[in-house]
């Protein structure tokens, strides 16, 4: 079997590391380091590399070696091989090339790189380890999974705002020139982007079914769907392709998508699962963006604690109609991303103990939550404009958190106003220190 | 949460090969291969604490089986699928002492 691997950094990380490695050296004309990586599986024989950490050379530990761009001594390596044994990770030998576009190895790199890995596969055997080159614009990869006697060359993703999806030997996709010819301000390689993209969607009743229906049209050519139920009477008013013939059938809200999905675009990479997506996570851990429209808010932790773990960006929508009294029902909904490495739904206060405690009270009691076509469209078709915003960047930088509240009674979308107050750019729940498997 | 240190020595040596672990900002701890008392089936069973609150109960312990004819529900931590059942035990007891109380549930 083919091994893959694909490796994840987060943003923030992927810029510190940039950041060192361009310092001036006294003697060397350029600099090393090396990644924390984590590892878990992303089903089959795909490999997922997790970017955790950074550890920098000294700069005592730098040779004097006009021939070569940096050379590091044995205490260097040492201090590798130290780190791998304690911190139980990976490591990876990064360095940067000059220029823009996928970087790749000189002949002196491939000569002498691959004999300090195989250094740090013998401290650390369970581990894949490898190198990482940086360009000005771009990162290639190459991962010695355990066991491997060669690497391979693994997709990159840059996790954050923006994702950057580098997958090595795929060249864009040719597209029929009018399917796309209204959005080309989506930048360029934008559809190269969305058709590389694999996007996993929980959920797929009135929220999750406009998302699926919208994310086909823009051009995305990769799902993973996930729901356990079947469509019923009651799911008519709001959930997108589901007809009165498939609630008598009990047809599978996975089978609706999957046929609304296919009918906008025939050659599409779908993966679905009849059941809850824990029992399937591994498929889950392979997408670079997920979407959760689920009704609880026991269900949203769980599915950020995976994305967390596994450096996925996550973009949650939900709503609920309250009525206090005799005024008129309260319409309010939110869509959150929720990114790796940035505050999280706790940090955001959408999350609180308090909440799920009342939820778990009132499990089984508490009844159909009410929904409505109009307002999870309107919640859908936001979560997707974020979702495009950060695969495409075509609105240019952003730094804040997403956090974006619904009034469906007053028709508008605003950013929460808890954002206002939010200081922290990190979080405190979820540190990079924690991704990968939990238990080693 | 700092859990004391003594505490976390007893637990792991009442229960051989007790692991710690963080997820959430939550402290766990995965216990394997419990023994359930008399008359449960299985006999013995992977199991998590969280020794902090939890959806409303000051502390809980998930098994990675059922085990009697409880009502269950589940939930998902540390990459794993828990059951649990709705038990409430008193705030306070060392963590060793937790796990006992849980275990009571299942008498």
């Amino acid at each position: 079997m083919n091994v893959e691997a694909h490796v994840r950094i987060p943003r923030p990380l992927c810029d510190r590391v940039a950041a060192d490695l361009r310092r001036p050296h006294r003697v060397a004309f350029e600099r090393v380091g090396f990644v924390s990586c984590a590892a878990a599986s992303a089903g089959g024989a795909t490999q997922l590399v997790l970017a955790c950490d950074y550890h920098q050379v000294d700069d005592a530990h730098y040779l004097d070696d006009p021939r070569s761009g940096a050379r590091i001594n044995a205490d260097a390596i040492r201090v590798a091989m130290q780190t791998v044994m304690d911190s139980k990770r990976g490591a990876f030998h990064v360095h940067l090339h000059g220029g823009r576009g996928l970087p790749s190895l000189s002949r002196m790199d491939q000569e002498e790189i691959p004999r300090l890995v195989n250094s740090l596969r013998v401290v650390g055997p369970r581990m894949p380890h490898g190198i990482l080159l940086l360009s000005g614009d771009s990162c290639a990869a190459w991962v010695w999974t355990p066991g491997s006697a060669s690497p391979v060359s693994a997709r990159v993703t840059i996790v954050g705002h923006p994702m950057h999806l580098i997958h090595p030997g795929v060249s864009a996709a040719s597209e029929a020139p009018d399917r796309f010819s209204r959005q080309p301000f989506l930048g360029q390689g934008a559809q190269s982007t969305l058709a590389q993209v694999r996007i996993g969607v929980v959920g797929l009743g009135g929220g999750g079914s406009h998302i699926v229906q919208q994310l086909a049209h823009l051009g995305v050519k990769q799902f993973a769907l996930f729901d356990a139920d079947v469509v019923d009477e009651s799911n008519l008013n709001r959930m997108v392709g589901a007809t009165a013939a498939d609630a008598r059938a009990k047809t599978s809200k996975t089978e609706v998508a999957k046929r609304v999905i296919s009918a906008i675009t025939p050659e599409v990479e779908l993966a679905t699962h009849l059941g809850r997506w824990q029992e399937q996570a591994e498929r889950l851990r392979g997408c670079d963006l997920i979407f959760g429209a689920v009704d609880t808010f026991a269900g949203r932790r769980e599915l950020e604690v995976a994305c967390r773990r596994h450096l996925i960006p996550y973009i949650d929508i939900g709503m609920d109609v309250h009525q206090v009294g005799k005024e008129p029902p309260r319409m309010a909904g939110q869509v959150i991303l929720s990114m790796p490495g940035a505050p999280c739904m706790f940090c955001l206060g959408f999350l609180k103990e308090a909440r799920l405690a009342q939820e778990a009270a009132e499990y089984g009691a508490a009844g159909p939550r009410p929904q409505v076509v109009w307002s999870n469209g309107v919640l859908a078709s936001t979560a997707v404009g974020v979702c495009v915003e950060l695969l495409t960047d075509w609105t240019g930088p952003r730094d804040r958190p997403v956090y974006l509240s619904y009034d469906g009674n007053a028709g508008t979308v605003t950013p929460h106003i808890r954002l206002k107050y939010l200081h922290a750019t990190d979080c405190p729940h979820y540190p990079l220190a924690d991704v990968g498997d939990p238990i080693a | 949460m700092t859990l004391p240190d003594d505490q976390v020595r007893e637990l792991a040596r009442l229960f051989p090969g007790v692991q710690q672990a963080n997820e959430g900002g939550v402290t766990f701890f995965l216990i394997p291969k419990l023994s359930l008392p008399a008359g449960c089936t299985p006999e013995r069973v992977d199991a998590l604490l969280c020794p902090t609150a939890r959806d409303g109960y000051p502390s809980r312990l998930f098994l990675a089986e059922q085990v009697t004819s409880r009502s269950w529900s589940t939930a998902r931590i540390l990459e794993r699928n828990w059951h649990m059942v709705s038990w409430r035990i008193r705030e306070g007891p060392r963590l060793a002492q937790m796990v006992m109380a849980h275990l009571d549930a299942f008498k």
